[in-house]
């Protein structure tokens, strides 16, 4: 085997004359050209799911009729804590993803660079592993708190049927979102991850 | 950006892009994806030219640049389709140096090293390129100690896709 990779060696080293030459002025447009990256795509697509989770957080939160309702029964400093721990969850996430997005340099190892990809990617994601949190124990707070102190705003009469109903429209919200990141994130992340495997592996 | 700093990356550029010519051969299967990657490449090294300070030769650092951007960055547009028809063209080089048996063993080679997963392809190319284990460690940011181990693992992989 050694024999034949030092053939090939050879063989490789001889293929200059056949490969394509780009004259300067082929090159000079090329560097005007956008990136299509996996890093650009990251970008983009966690910009969005910051602006989706932000319209979904506040903008319901004021517009909506859905939290009036809510916003009579529970007391109001309530709505404001939540709405000041939302905040100060968003500037966190976000400045915590653009620390991590500057980071990632395409001079690094790629052990590193992949890494620091993914490592911005997970910023995301536990953004909106911390919202779907958010929205759990806030609608779980809500309705026990209204169960406890204005029983009959619960259009159900039972509390299990309510209880039951509750669980089942909490699972079909996250497992759609699932779905969606699956969808998103698993073809432009396949290759990263095996790769980034597979690098690890080298330092065992 | 500077013109003159332009005019140096592009000179750099046009006397060094066999290498990434090369990245583009190992990683891609036809003239369409080896033009996207070629071009993604350079994006990727334009990017970074601020941040080369010379202190290793530029095509050291091409190679780094070169492969994150194979290996990690680049995705494969989907206007192109996956065919096997260029390598086949374009490993067919000098082939009447040799006879038929050495050209059969080396069609043989290539299409096994194509086969390999992108990291061991990249510790394939860079010893093709004939980068001592120490280079080679730098540039896959691994121990000069694990790219011999691995890159003997490799060749036993060859053996067995050609031997199966």
């Amino acid at each position: 085997m050694v024999d034949e990779l030092e053939m090939l060696k050879k063989d490789w080293q001889k293929q200059e004359g056949s490969l394509p030459k780009y004259t300067k002025e082929e090159l000079y447009p090329m560097l005007l050209k956008k990136s299509s990256s996996v890093v650009k795509w990251i970008l983009l697509i966690s910009i969005a799911e910051f602006a989706v989770w932000i319209l979904l957080s506040f903008g319901i939160k004021y517009t909506g009729d859905g939290s009036s309702n809510v916003k009579t029964v529970i007391n109001g400093s309530v709505e404001y804590i939540s709405t000041g721990i939302h905040l100060a969850a968003l500037i966190f996430f976000i400045g915590w993803f653009y620390k991590n997005y500057k980071k990632i340099e395409n001079t690094d190892s790629p052990r590193v660079l992949m890494q620091n990809i993914l490592n911005t990617r997970k910023t995301v994601k536990y953004y909106i592993w911390f919202n779907l949190a958010f929205l759990v124990l806030g609608t779980v707070g809500a309705f026990v708190l209204i169960e406890i102190t204005h029983p009959e705003f619960l259009s159900t009469g039972s509390l299990f049927l309510a209880v039951i109903s509750l669980i089942i429209m909490l699972a079909i919200a996250i497992g759609i979102l699932l779905i969606i990141y699956r969808l998103l994130y698993g073809r432009l992340l396949k290759r990263l991850k095996s790769n980034y495997i597979q690098l690890k592996k080298l330092e065992l | 950006m500077d013109k003159t700093v332009e005019d140096n990356f592009v000179t750099l550029l046009e006397e060094n892009q066999n290498i990434v010519h090369k990245i583009c051969r190992l990683y891609t299967n036809n003239r369409d994806q080896h033009n996207d990657l070629f071009q993604e490449i350079t994006i990727q090294l334009w990017r970074a030219f601020p941040k080369f300070r010379g202190d290793s030769k530029f095509s050291t650092w091409m190679y780094r640049v070169g492969l994150n951007t194979a290996i990690t960055l680049y995705r494969k547009s989907k206007r192109t389709v996956q065919t096997q028809d260029f390598d086949t063209v374009m490993f067919r080089i000098s082939s009447q140096e040799y006879d038929d048996t050495v050209e059969q063993q080396l069609k043989l080679m290539y299409s096994a090293v194509k086969e390999l997963n992108d990291i061991d392809k990249a510790l394939v190319f860079l010893y093709l390129e004939d980068k001592s284990y120490s280079e080679i460690s730098e540039t896959l940011g691994i121990t000069e100690v694990n790219a011999r181990v691995k890159m003997n693992r490799v060749k036993k992989k060859l053996k067995k896709i050609l031997n199966p």
